[in-house]
């Protein structure tokens, strides 16, 4: 028979789990409200790293506050839409992966785009809350929307 | 309430979080893609279905029985798919007691070999899961797909590329 406080413990990995979808949420609607880099650095550690691969690094919460400052201008709009989360707690830290779907506009160029790619994130919890310290993205494709992956995989 | 019943609906909803994950790792599995920590390997991919599972792929192939013949049928798509993105959603999930059953949608980004083109999927997913020494394992697959459409032409004008 379980006792009180196991069951506890397997209620919080649940809630840890959940909180951590809500975190990756609350990062995709900040992105998609024009790249709010105010609300997007506050999601992040003090130490943490923003690593996007062939789109560019932001370190420290500063340093991604100011890579997202510029985000607009190359990138005026976008949807995130997550998928395919595998999230794994160990108390107060996670690991997650996460596939993104992402149809946006290219500045260069005016281009309608897709986009995709897998993260690979850690969180940590500060203060009760979970924070992500760090993001590292792996992308599938950036193709213009009338091309595709196939003819153009990288725009 | 006490602490078995609080127990019992604690374990359901581990157990969706459980089938989840196994869904999630089959997409990741059947990707196709230069990303290094995705390897295509029809073994990986068979070993999430239980020994004598029901694999039904509708308009993609032959529906098979058991963990083998599944195998086997994974092993083939490499030669007629060049990239795969497996976008999976809309899960419905209902686990009663060591089975379960559920729903997702597909979303999948694709490269048909023949002609090198790019093409939209989609389809639906009915299922069947299985505890099995404790880890839970698909025991029934079947995919009706939606459209199978070239990039370019979208599903009005051809819903099932040539594959």
């Amino acid at each position: 028979m379980a006792t009180i406080e196991e069951l506890e413990k397997r209620i919080r990995v649940l809630e840890d789990i959940e909180g951590i979808r809500l975190l990756k949420a609350r990062y995709c609607a900040y992105c998609d409200d024009g790249y709010d880099a105010d609300g997007i650095a506050g999601l992040f550690t003090e130490d943490a790293v923003w690593d996007g691969g062939i789109r560019g690094k932001g370190e420290g919460r500063e340093g991604i506050r100011a890579f997202f400052q510029r985000a607009p201008q190359r990138l005026p709009f976008s949807v995130h839409m997550v998928m395919n989360p595998i999230i794994d707690v160990d108390g107060d830290t996670g690991r997650g992966t996460w596939y993104l779907f992402q149809p946006c506009t290219f500045a260069e160029g005016d281009r309608a785009v897709w986009g995709s790619a897998r993260y690979d994130e850690e969180y940590v919890r500060v203060d009760g809350k979970w924070m992500f310290r760090s993001l590292k993205l792996t992308s599938f494709f950036w193709t213009p929307f009338d091309k595709g992956w196939a003819r153009e995989q990288f725009a | 309430m006490n602490l078995e019943e609080l127990e019992k609906r604690i374990r359901v909803l581990e157990d969706i979080e459980a089938i989840r994950k196994l869904k999630v790792r089959y997409a990741v599995a059947c990707d196709i893609n230069a990303d290094p920590a995705i390897t295509y390997d029809a073994r990986d991919i068979a070993n999430l279905f239980s020994e004598d599972a029901v694999f039904d792929p509708g308009v993609l192939g032959d529906k098979v029985q058991g963990r083998e013949a599944i195998r086997q049928a994974f092993s083939k798509a490499p030669t007629w798919m060049s990239f795969a993105v497996h976008y999976v959603n809309n899960p419905i999930i209902e686990v009663d007691g060591d089975i379960a059953k559920g729903t997702w949608y597909l979303l999948q980004g694709a490269t048909f070999i023949k002609g090198n083109r790019a093409v939209w999927g989609s389809g639906r997913y009915e299922e069947e899961y299985a505890r099995v020494n404790g880890e839970w394992k698909i025991s029934t697959w079947k995919l009706t797909s939606f459209f199978w459409t070239p990039f370019d032409e979208g599903w009005a004008k051809t819903r099932f590329a040539e594959m």
